[in-house]
């Protein structure tokens, strides 16, 4: 036992010891956390969190889980909250949240030149949009009318993503009839916008409700897809997916709402369609590839996010089996 | 009439060879080599990908995809030295200092091997999280209740339950092989039991803690089921780091993360495994 080897080992493991409990105890004090969803991941990966952390030092982790997950997490916490911060593809947690106490109210230093549908003051503010698309397989030639639909459909997971949110949103407010249509044609409940534009690329169904955004990336990576404003009885629906930031309520890094007020500078904004998104504030680009808008004879869908109590209420009966 | 060139014998024996190496291939190489080539295509949804390293340039320059690389092998160095204290003593207590209730405690040392991981994730969770007992014990010493919800220390804990067996089991095959006459001896020589167990019992011990370390590293690098229910997201650990980028539809990525993990995994049971061992011969 007193052989070279077994010293070294002690010494190698010793020093292991102290080096790792530092590290990681210094990576736990100095982090801003980020409870996000997979479709802003390019976004937030390639332009923001670089920026951001080159600015102010400030190592930002992003924890891609669905929305409803992320909630559950916080309660968990017990008053101890993990993340700094909820950047979402639907307000909706950040409305229940706010008023089950989970999320601190805020103001971000921009707020004049948010336009009213895109924030409720002072819950959340949305800093990029993507229209609610209707994306279908090429194959079908037009996107087929969602009032009479007849091929396989995937309803993403009302409780567990945002993107399904948005298509109970859809169809509750615009035609429960076909939203039950679209559920009897489901075989296959995505648990989030990415995994739910990839069920059309590798045919588990024909259509769906998807993000431009999302689609768009995929697209750029070569993905078979097409996509238009949900077509329903005749008419085309503008729904927009507001990204939305709240700050959590004992969140433990003080710079979080500098993050928030981040994603609202000029050098994100404009930037935000190269990671086809649509950015908030006017005079900005729109992402190359994406749906022209006002499309002739649309119909615009801006929910009001405070009643949704109402929307929640919907959300079970969207679960195939539940 | 017609002569083979092979004897019967020599045929079946090809002839198992090819089925088992091709089941072999079917269950085990070939889904590996898939996360290989995977790894090194540039598009693999599009189907026409081209060979690309840039999976592994991006893994190796962000710090936040290189990270959870770092976090395994850090978490598994800490449990393992957790590990070569706590499962040495509970080996030791079952095996040669026969505490009351030995069986039953070399018994229940097997029980997380039965347990589903994420079990033991979830009790974890349950026990030393704002609701459980943890808090509420806490709560009535201190006055102040104490929550291991998302901290470093749930996590090693449960790398720690979920690799116990691993080291319990080396360390008592070891110790059930001991000559307890050495030490005898050595105390009736006049050696206080601290000396006897430095330099009688403690060399003795080596393979167990040589094979219990490597198998304990290996079992927390690859750890999932019950860190994905306990692990706070800033020590995100590289398991979990591929199912992330799995679901975010990032398979190339995914993969080249998985190629990395087994490469180093493979690498550092090996170093480990030989080095020592070679030391342990060469003494």
């Amino acid at each position: 036992m007193r052989s070279k080897a077994f010293s070294i080992a002690v010494l190698v493991l010793s020093v292991g010891l102290v080096v790792s409990l530092t590290d990681l105890y210094k990576v736990q004090q100095g982090t801003l956390i980020v409870y996000t969803t997979p479709a802003l991941q390019s976004l937030l990966e390639s332009l923001v969190v670089p920026l951001f952390q080159r600015e102010t030092g400030i190592g930002v982790t992003l924890v891609y889980v669905s929305a409803g997950e992320q909630y559950t997490r916080l309660r968990m916490s017990g008053g101890h909250p993990e993340a700094d911060l909820f950047l979402h593809a639907s307000p909706l947690f950040l409305e229940k949240g706010s008023s089950e106490g989970f999320f601190l109210p805020f103001q971000i230093t921009r707020n004049a030149s948010v336009p009213p549908n895109f924030e409720r003051a002072p819950v959340w503010y949305a800093f990029a949009w993507s229209p609610l698309a209707e994306v279908y397989n090429p194959a079908l030639g037009a996107p087929p009318d969602l009032a009479f639909l007849n091929t396989t459909f995937g309803f993403p997971h009302p409780l567990l993503s945002n993107n399904g949110i948005y298509s109970v949103m859809f169809f509750e407010n615009v035609s429960a009839a076909a939203g039950a249509r679209a559920l009897a044609h489901t075989v296959v409940q995505p648990v989030n916008a990415r995994s739910n534009i990839l069920g059309v690329v590798d045919g588990t169904f024909q259509v769906t409700l998807g993000y431009e955004g999302v689609t768009l990336f995929y697209k750029s990576q070569g993905a078979r897809v097409a996509f238009d404003l949900p077509l329903l009885g005749g008419r085309r629906f503008l729904t927009p997916v507001v990204f939305s930031a709240g700050v959590v309520k004992g969140h433990p890094n003080p710079r979080a709402l500098d993050f928030i007020n981040f994603l609202f500078r000029d050098e994100i904004q404009s930037n935000i369609s190269r990671f086809y998104f649509r950015a908030v504030l006017p005079g900005f680009p729109d992402p190359a590839g994406g749906i022209t808008l006002p499309a002739p004879g649309m119909v615009v869908l801006n929910y009001d996010w405070s009643r949704w109590s109402s929307l929640e209420s919907a959300l079970p009966k969207y679960v195939v089996g539940g | 009439m017609v002569r083979f060139p092979f004897r019967r014998a020599t045929l079946e024996r090809t002839l198992w060879t090819v089925i088992v190496w091709f089941l072999f291939g079917l269950f085990v190489l070939g889904p590996l080599a898939t996360v290989f080539a995977f790894s090194f295509t540039s598009s693999v949804l599009s189907g026409t990908g081209t060979f690309t390293l840039k999976w592994y340039g991006q893994l190796f320059s962000q710090p936040g995809l290189y990270g959870p690389l770092i976090r395994s092998f850090e978490i598994a160095v800490i449990v393992v030295v957790f590990q070569l204290m706590f499962g040495t003593i509970i080996a030791y207590s079952t095996v040669r200092a026969k505490i009351f209730g030995a069986k039953t405690l070399d018994t229940l040392s097997n029980i997380t091997i039965a347990v589903p991981s994420v079990v033991v994730g979830l009790s974890l969770l349950s026990f030393y999280g704002p609701f459980g007992p943890f808090a509420a014990i806490t709560q009535f010493l201190f006055g102040n209740p104490l929550s291991l919800t998302w901290t470093l220390w749930i996590l090693v804990f449960a790398h720690v339950i979920e690799t116990f067996p691993y080291m319990v089991r080396s360390m008592a095959a070891v110790l059930v092989k001991l000559d307890a006459h050495l030490e005898s001896a050595a105390r009736s020589l006049g050696a206080n039991r601290l000396h006897v167990f430095l330099t009688i019992t403690l060399p003795q011990l080596k393979p167990g803690l040589v094979a219990g370390s490597v198998l304990v590293l290996s079992r927390s690098i690859a750890e999932f089921g019950a860190t994905i229910i306990v692990v706070s997201a800033v020590l995100k650990t590289a398991p979990i780091a591929i199912f992330t980028q799995a679901e975010a539809g990032s398979l190339e990525l995914a993969s080249a993360y998985s190629v990395v993990l087994m490469l180093v995994s493979f690498v550092a049971y090996l170093l480990m495994s030989r080095w020592l061992l070679k030391g342990e011969t060469n003494a």
